[in-house]
């Protein structure tokens, strides 16, 4: 089975036609939202004009929204903090998956010392919803406000999110005698410009773009970004992994090729697919 | 066929129309006319001390915290007929039907019944509702 996930970051802005547009463009299974301001009825008004395919998975915590066109019983809610949503995703043939959506404080409200703190809290309950579930067949993905370097996502106490597959597929390193198990990282890969474009147009340097006076300025974050544990690396295709500048018509690009916050988000969406999904 | 086999041929399942498949059916009728506003799901309900089989419509609004109905139950032997058949919200509760057709007539005389409807329509006008709020909500980052 395949699965087509989307993430976005949609900046307090309903967004729902450039978020349908998205989904029928890419055939979506899993829509994720953070900073969505859609009431949910009007997203599937919007996700269901032409047919009634995308339904809304409710949890208690509204802050990551999600869609999706798997049947209504193969969500299931584990878990609900203020930075992250755990949900198992049963699939009609096979194994199950946790899927894990962050979004993490902003460095404007939270140093980066304090944003690694919040990384090793929320490893800490992969780690315990993963023993509960008796798998790791895990991705997380969301608006992590850090970038694939930053201690939080690399520390073994955090994510311990590697750039390559070899890597990963090691499963784990001991660190002072403790295991610790590994994440892929492929949004390494997506830092800098391409000088090619994309499949879907003009390849950015990032997911996300600030320009301030300080001395050291990156200007282009890969803020966005999906971990994927070493059980479903096989699952997962690289190639298929996305920063996304178009929806439909519209360009989520300004003309200097930032992201148009005023048309569309500050953020620019994901998309990834899983193959194979449900098989050992 | 093997020797050792001894069930002989199988019937064919797809030719057996069950009634929990005509509720399924239903069920995901209501979901594509509302554009998924509205689903409805069928629950296998356990029963005690005897091997009749036992399920129910609810219909769920996800967007107003997934709140739930349940609008009817049925209740059959393995040989699926007769069905009896409850309506949980409107009068005239018990009937039974002895055959798919008259099942098929139960379910859309329930369904399409005023009760039924109003839940609908009071369902739908308050998801509808849910639409004209969330504009300035503030998001903690």
């Amino acid at each position: 089975m395949m699965l087509k996930f989307l993430f976005w970051n949609t900046k307090r802005r309903p967004l729902e036609n450039l978020v349908a547009d998205l989904c029928r463009t890419h055939e979506i299974d899993l829509l994720l939202l953070v900073e969505n301001t859609a009431p949910p009825a009007r997203m599937l008004l919007s996700l269901n004009k032409k047919s009634a395919d995308y339904r809304y998975h409710h949890s208690p915590s509204e802050k990551t929204k999600l869609y999706s066109r798997l049947p209504r019983n193969s969500v299931i809610n584990m878990r609900d903090t203020l930075d992250s949503s755990f949900r198992r995703v049963q699939l009609l043939v096979g194994n199950d998956l946790l899927l894990v959506a962050v979004h993490l404080p902003s460095k404007l409200y939270m140093a980066p010392a304090d944003q690694s703190q919040i990384c090793t809290r929320i490893a800490r309950h992969v780690r315990e919803e993963e023993l509960k579930a008796g798998h790791m067949r895990t991705i997380v993905v969301g608006d992590f406000n850090m970038n694939p370097f930053e201690d939080g996502l690399v520390s073994s106490e955090g994510f311990h999110a590697v750039m390559t597959r070899a890597l990963a597929a090691k499963g784990a390193r001991s660190v002072r005698q403790d295991d610790r198990p590994f994440f892929y990282n492929p949004m390494w890969n997506r830092f800098g410009e391409s000088l090619t474009r994309g499949l879907y147009g003009h390849r950015p340097a990032g997911t996300y773009y600030y320009a301030d006076s300080k001395p050291v300025s990156l200007f282009w974050h890969v803020f966005d970004q999906v971990l994927i544990r070493p059980d479903l690396l096989n699952c997962f295709d690289d190639q298929s992994l996305h920063i996304v500048t178009s929806a439909g018509d519209t360009s989520l690009l300004k003309a200097d090729q930032t992201p148009n916050s005023r048309a569309a988000s500050d953020h620019l969406p994901i998309v990834f697919t899983l193959n194979n999904v449900g098989r050992d | 066929m093997s020797s050792n086999d001894l069930w002989g041929s199988l019937p064919d399942d797809e030719a057996i129309i069950v009634p929990v498949r005509l509720l399924a059916d239903q069920a995901d009728l209501l979901g594509q006319k509302t554009g998924n506003l509205l689903e409805a799901r069928v629950n296998p309900v356990s029963l005690s001390g005897t091997k009749n089989l036992a399920y129910e419509l609810e219909i769920i609004a996800p967007v107003l915290d997934n709140y739930s109905i349940t609008v009817m139950r049925i209740r059959h032997p393995i040989e699926s007929y007769p069905v009896v058949v409850e309506s949980v919200v409107g009068g005239n509760p018990m009937r039974e039907a002895t055959n798919e057709a008259e099942f098929s007539a139960t379910l859309r005389e329930i369904l399409g019944s005023s009760e039924v409807q109003r839940i609908i329509g009071s369902l739908l006008s308050q998801s509808k509702a849910t639409m004209r709020r969330g504009q300035d909500e503030s998001f903690p980052r």
